[in-house]
């Protein structure tokens, strides 16, 4: 009798309590990939364009899963994500969400602290999510580009990101979290990455370009690609990549070195009127495009190769810097983060005035380059 | 006979190492110092450690019973029964306060549309059944739930290397010393000074246990948790966005993803809540129940198991309006818990003490060592 009570008693709890309050099926959700914000028809509004995912091929045949985008206006962000309702039969879902493109006339003119409230707020938004500017008009044309290797551009822009580092390093990205760090600690300058629509062949793409460059939270300009990529040696963000250089001084690159591993480590002082910084860059590499008839045997040859691209890398650098320096005055290496970290009774000192500070720092670069091989030819 | 009641070392270390970390690694140990709360995690230890002997030395003094019992035996039956009141009422509060934060985590950050009540019937159902077949099955599940909480806030931390940026440590000692001192006022009260509730259920220790073995080695458990949920938290988020999160080893769950298919490991972290924090409140539980047997003359405290925790239940979703009150209420709840955890067992410890020394003169003639105190109800 108390056995089966028992029995009773527990079959009641497994069926009843394990779950949720209520669900929603998968066919009653709109599951959001990415979302674009661009200004509204009305002053003061907003446009949003949800890329979702549309189920209703994915049941029976073969399970294309293929892009929707739905748009919606609202005066905050919220509102529109709401009102985005009015249309849709399900609600919208955003645990899936990788991508967010702001129009960069907002970022500029409003800057992006309100854009991101709502998704650092919210439960179902992850922390995870790519905020990236689109380099067009608006940010939701991105959306009507079709992806080459994805089906949705908020993957594909996700994706596009997350590979970068292993293979070229040319884009510097922040996720949603790490844009709001970015924005409330001291001694560095956000970035993010800016996308474009481009030509591959016949048909029209999207492509990472340079990154956008803000001022607290607004906008103030762009820094092209290579800036970024050799910014990214100063702040030692590089995984892999490819270091070019022009062995025989002809005007044309002729060796292209793969890095394998690189590290570099800076210092900074001040000495009572301007910082300095010292950065040191080591590398390992291996060198697959020499000029023909190199014998990579001789080891005089070796080092001229890697004397060639050290030269080559310390003055990029310096150009990257002093690109920085003198279009922006915003220090995005986290230099004046460095002073904090280390002395922070000298960053209040200096914190008012640091745009200054960093715009007239010295900076000395050494760059060691050890080449390792030089893949599977002599 | 055999004993029911009671709990072996291993197993009361359990409980009180749970006591502290149960409830408080979910919200990372923020008390308001961002990259510096560890320095005042470092001094609450410090600072709980002196009474952690005072606790120690209240059951050294009188073995196999509690502090209801203790508080009867020192000050006689008029301002015992009052001792006993306001620790029964202390306990009261702490379960519904720790009660509600579980409510709280559910409804704002797993599922929002589930009612608290819904969640929190639940709970009080489980925690009771726990209650009811005494502190044996305590201990037991204690000593169960320690080594799966060790294990999954190891794995954590070793999934989050990847995502782990060490110069969030920096720099150190920059808050100021007033924030400092202020935050670790609040650590100490929340968790490490609770632990004086674990004096309700030392009726189930035996002579040669040793206290303090139990208080160091729990203090030295508790603290080293807490201290690596933190880094962990540190390292992840960053001083900024863990200063903001509600949550904060909830959120560096979500972040924490290793390759493509190890990602979303939220439940973890709640299951490992929940384990901790289930703990916690029967502890709480066992103290008002036996509070109030103690105080209304019931025999044993299962009669008064029932409506203590529905009194708690209720409680729980009264107490605190909202989120934003549940989070000041810390800094208000320190002062409301202080007298608890620091005037009370010292008022008790000096008692003990006089009141054994007394003993001992009265009784050398016949016999050496500490008197048994009257039983007041058998469980």
């Amino acid at each position: 009798m108390k056995k089966a009570f028992a029995i009773l008693i527990v079959s009641f709890i497994s069926v009843t309590m394990t779950g949720c309050w209520n669900y929603r099926g998968a066919d009653k959700m709109e599951t959001v990939k990415g979302v674009a914000i661009d200004m509204g028809p009305k002053n003061g509004t907003y446009l949003l364009t949800f890329e979702t995912i549309n189920l209703s091929d994915a049941a029976g045949r073969e399970g294309k899963v293929m892009p929707e985008l739905v748009e919606s206006v609202g005066t905050t962000i919220y509102d529109a994500i709401r009102k985005a309702n009015n249309k849709l039969s399900s609600k919208l879902y955003f645990s899936q969400m990788q991508t967010l493109i702001i129009n960069q006339t907002l970022a500029k003119e409003q800057g992006i602290s309100p854009l991101i409230e709502w998704f650092l707020h919210d439960n179902e938004a992850r922390e995870l999510i790519n905020v990236v500017i689109s380099g067009e008009k608006t940010a939701k044309e991105l959306f009507n580009m079709k992806p080459i290797s994805v089906d949705f551009v908020g993957q594909e822009i996700c994706e596009i990101i997350d590979k970068d580092r292993y293979v070229l390093s040319y884009i510097k990205s922040n996720l949603i979290y790490e844009v709001y760090n970015c924005l409330n600690r001291d001694g560095i300058a956000l970035t993010l990455p800016i996308f474009m629509i481009v030509q591959n062949g016949e048909k029209p793409t999207i492509q990472a370009d340079g990154s956008a460059v803000f001022k607290k939270d607004k906008m103030i300009g762009n820094i092209p690609a290579e800036i970024v990529h050799f910014s990214l040696f100063v702040t030692d963000e590089i995984d892999k990549g490819i270091l070019t250089t022009d062995l025989n001084n002809d005007g044309q690159d002729d060796v292209a070195l793969e890095i394998m591993k690189t590290k570099t480590k800076s210092s900074i002082s001040f000495d009572g009127k301007k910082i300095k910084i010292k950065i040191n860059v080591q590398s390992s590499v291996m060198a697959l495009e020499i000029p023909p008839g190199t014998d990579m045997l001789d080891v005089t040859s070796v080092k001229k190769i890697s004397a060639s691209a050290q030269n080559r890398l310390v003055q990029k650098m310096h150009e990257s810097i002093k690109y920085v320096q003198t279009e922006y005055q915003k220090d995005i290496f986290g230099f004046g983060k460095m002073i904090y970290e280390k002395n922070h009774k000298l960053w209040h000192k200096l914190s008012k005035d640091w745009d200054v500070y960093f715009k007239n720092a010295e900076v000395e670069i050494k760059s060691n380059i050890f080449i390792r091989s030089s893949g599977m030819s002599k | 006979m055999i004993d029911r009641e009671s709990i072996n070392t291993k197993q009361a270390i359990c409980i009180l190492s749970l006591l502290i970390f149960g409830s408080s690694a979910i919200f990372g140990s923020v008390a308001g110092s961002a990259h510096d709360s560890w320095i005042a995690l470092l001094a609450a230890m410090v600072l709980a450690a002196p009474f952690f002997i005072v606790f120690s030395r209240i059951i050294k003094l009188f073995p196999g019973s509690d502090i209801f019992d203790i508080a009867l035996t020192v000050f006689g039956k008029i301002a015992g029964r009052i001792f006993i009141l306001l620790y029964t009422l202390y306990s009261t509060y702490l379960g519904a306060l720790v009660l509600r934060n579980f409510t709280e985590f559910v409804q704002v950050a797993t599922k929002p549309e589930t009612p608290q009540w819904a969640i929190l019937i639940i709970l009080i159902a489980a925690i009771v059944y726990l209650v009811f077949n005494g502190v044996q099955v305590l201990g037991k599940w204690s000593a169960v739930i320690m080594p799966i909480y060790l294990i999954i806030v190891t794995a954590t931390v070793i999934l989050a290397y990847q995502q782990m940026d060490f110069s969030n440590l920096f720099p150190i000692a920059s808050s100021d010393t007033g924030v400092m001192a202020d935050s670790a006022i609040k650590l100490f009260t929340f968790p490490f000074a609770e632990t004086v509730l674990f004096l309700t259920i030392t009726k189930s220790l035996k002579k040669s246990q040793s206290p303090y073995k139990i208080y160091m080695i729990g203090l030295l458990i508790g603290g080293a948790v807490m201290l690596i949920v933190f880094f962990r938290n540190l390292f992840v988020l960053g001083g900024p966005t863990m200063e903001s999160e509600l949550f904060p080893s909830y959120t560096t769950i979500r972040i924490v993803r290793v390759g493509t298919f190890l990602q979303r490991l939220e439940s973890t972290i709640s299951s490992n809540f929940y384990l901790g924090g289930i703990t916690k409140i029967a502890v709480c539980l066992f103290g008002a129940s036996i509070g109030t047997a103690k105080l209304l003359g019931i025999k044993g405290y299962k009669k008064a198991l029932f409506p203590v925790a529905v009194i708690m239940a209720v409680f729980s979703q009264i107490v605190y309006k909202n989120v934003f009150e549940m989070l000041n209420g810390l800094s208000l709840y320190r002062w409301i818990a202080l007298p608890f955890q620091t005037l009370l067992p010292i008022i008790i410890w000096i008692g003990a003490e006089i009141k054994t020394r007394k003993d001992k003169k009265n009784m050398k003639p016949k016999q050496s060592g500490n008197q048994e105190p009257q039983e007041s109800g058998a469980y």
